[in-house]
């Protein structure tokens, strides 16, 4: 089988995190943060490893301002319901996915003012122009993907970061990026960034990361913390102020898992990797008769993933061809609405394959014959 | 001697500051005046310098 659906979730799962996990619910089925017996102690001290080894990732020092959420969706929630208010204004892009445009289009029915601005795909200058030049008295935030899901264009965080007002925040999904991206938030003047555990960061499904750089947004969900418990309101101190509930252990171990071995191969090793297959793609797809790539415009700037269609075919008939000849892509929309509008795809949506650290050139051969033979 | 620390996250930090300095330290959990709270257990001997580097990282509460 050769697996070109990593945008969706990355597989395989480096064999660290599969053991890590599986040993990890063996051994001990304790609640962290809740009790105090031993195993109770050693589930808290998991957690606090996986925030430490989170946080070097994305050079942060402070392992409480690393919150632990159930996927990037939470954590972006989280930080746009929890920051802004009636009157205010935010700059965001046509390449957000819906985990962004949706919680915005809500605080936009409750009187908050959205701006999207159309990302210029050749010219990474004139986005962050037209960002700059939309910044209002009113600006609270900049939301800007770190690489976008539908079509691997990668954003100019750092200059952004750079240029953007002080009092205006940056607010990152990291959804595709995180892992994949060199990224260190201090530097790039990030204030919030959000990522599933599950991509790039090749751990399992159910966890994700709320990085704060700032002040701390309001809880989206009250309750339990296993702190300050005969207080009836939100402990104040982070990470508890943004985690009520029990904390998902066996998650947080290969989350663990999945960090140390990035760590220990490096993200620019990652980027470098999906960078060249993703060239390597564009040239041996640029043979394939009546294939439509859609990213020709932003090749350089793009990462890991290729949107594409051909010519008499319906985005999931090339998705059902492909699926029988074992090879798993994506097709259909890709919860990217206004990308979709840009290119007139809304009915017939696109293909998208995306890569992972252990895809190969050899498998995008083999991708390519088959739809070589479609035609 | 104990130090009391307001979640497992401080108190985890202390503990790997302390094992650092080469200071062994226990972490546990009990209920106080506003509810549960984690600390570290460590040897009288130690106080003193426990408490400098705990201090020094802003984690003593």
């Amino acid at each position: 089988m050769i697996y070109f659906d990593n945008g969706a979730s990355t597989h395989p799962k480096p064999m660290p995190v599969i053991k890590a996990v599986g040993s990890w619910m063996q051994k001990n089925g304790a609640n962290s943060g809740r009790s105090g017996h031993r195993l109770s102690m050693e589930a808290a001290e998991l957690i606090y490893n996986t925030r430490v080894a989170i946080g070097k990732l994305f050079g942060m020092e402070k392992a409480e301002n690393v919150i632990l959420v159930p996927n990037a969706t939470y954590a972006l929630n989280t930080v746009i319901l929890g920051l802004f208010e009636k009157g205010d204004h935010i700059i965001t892009t046509d390449l957000e996915h819906n985990s962004v445009l949706r919680p915005l289009w809500h605080l936009q029915n409750k009187g908050v003012d959205v701006r999207v601005i159309s990302t210029d795909f050749g010219d990474d200058s004139k986005t962050v122009e037209k960002i700059l030049s939309a910044v209002r008295k009113n600006t609270k935030a900049i939301i800007c993907t770190q690489c976008s899901n539908i079509c691997g264009k990668m954003m100019p965080i750092e200059e952004i970061g750079r240029r953007k007002p002080e009092n205006v925040l940056l607010i990152v999904d990291g959804s595709q990026g995180a892992g994949a991206i060199p990224t260190d938030l201090s530097r790039q003047k990030i204030d919030y960034y959000c990522a599933p555990s599950h991509k790039s960061l090749m751990g399992p499904q159910g966890g994700g990361v709320l990085l704060v750089n700032n002040r701390a947004p309001r809880p989206l969900v009250f309750g339990g913390t296993g702190t300050e418990s005969l207080r009836l309101d939100q402990p104040q101190a982070l990470p508890e102020h943004l985690e009520s509930g029990t904390l998902p252990a066996p998650i947080c171990a290969g989350m663990l898992a999945a960090a140390e071995y990035i760590d220990q191969l490096s993200v620019i090793k990652i980027y470098k990797h999906k960078r060249q297959l993703t060239e390597y793609a564009y040239e041996s797809m640029m043979q394939i008769p009546k294939a439509t790539l859609y990213m020709e415009s932003y090749k350089d700037s793009c990462l890991g993933v290729i949107p594409f269609n051909i010519e008499g075919y319906h985005s999931a008939d090339i998705g059902e061809i492909l699926d029988q000849h074992g090879i798993c892509v994506r097709s259909g929309l890709h919860c990217a609405p206004l990308f979709h509008m840009r290119m007139g795809t809304e009915k017939r949506g696109m293909v998208r394959i995306s890569f992972g650290y252990f895809n190969t050139q050899k498998e995008i051969d083999t991708f390519v014959r088959v739809l070589k033979k479609l035609n | 001697m104990e130090f009391q620390f307001k979640n497992s996250t401080d108190a985890m930090r202390g503990k790997e500051i302390l094992r650092t300095a080469g200071i062994r330290a226990f972490v546990g959990k009990r209920s106080g005046e506003d509810g549960c709270y984690y600390y570290l257990k460590i040897s009288d001997r130690n106080r003193e310098e426990a408490a400098e580097l705990l201090d020094k990282h802003g984690l003593l509460i």
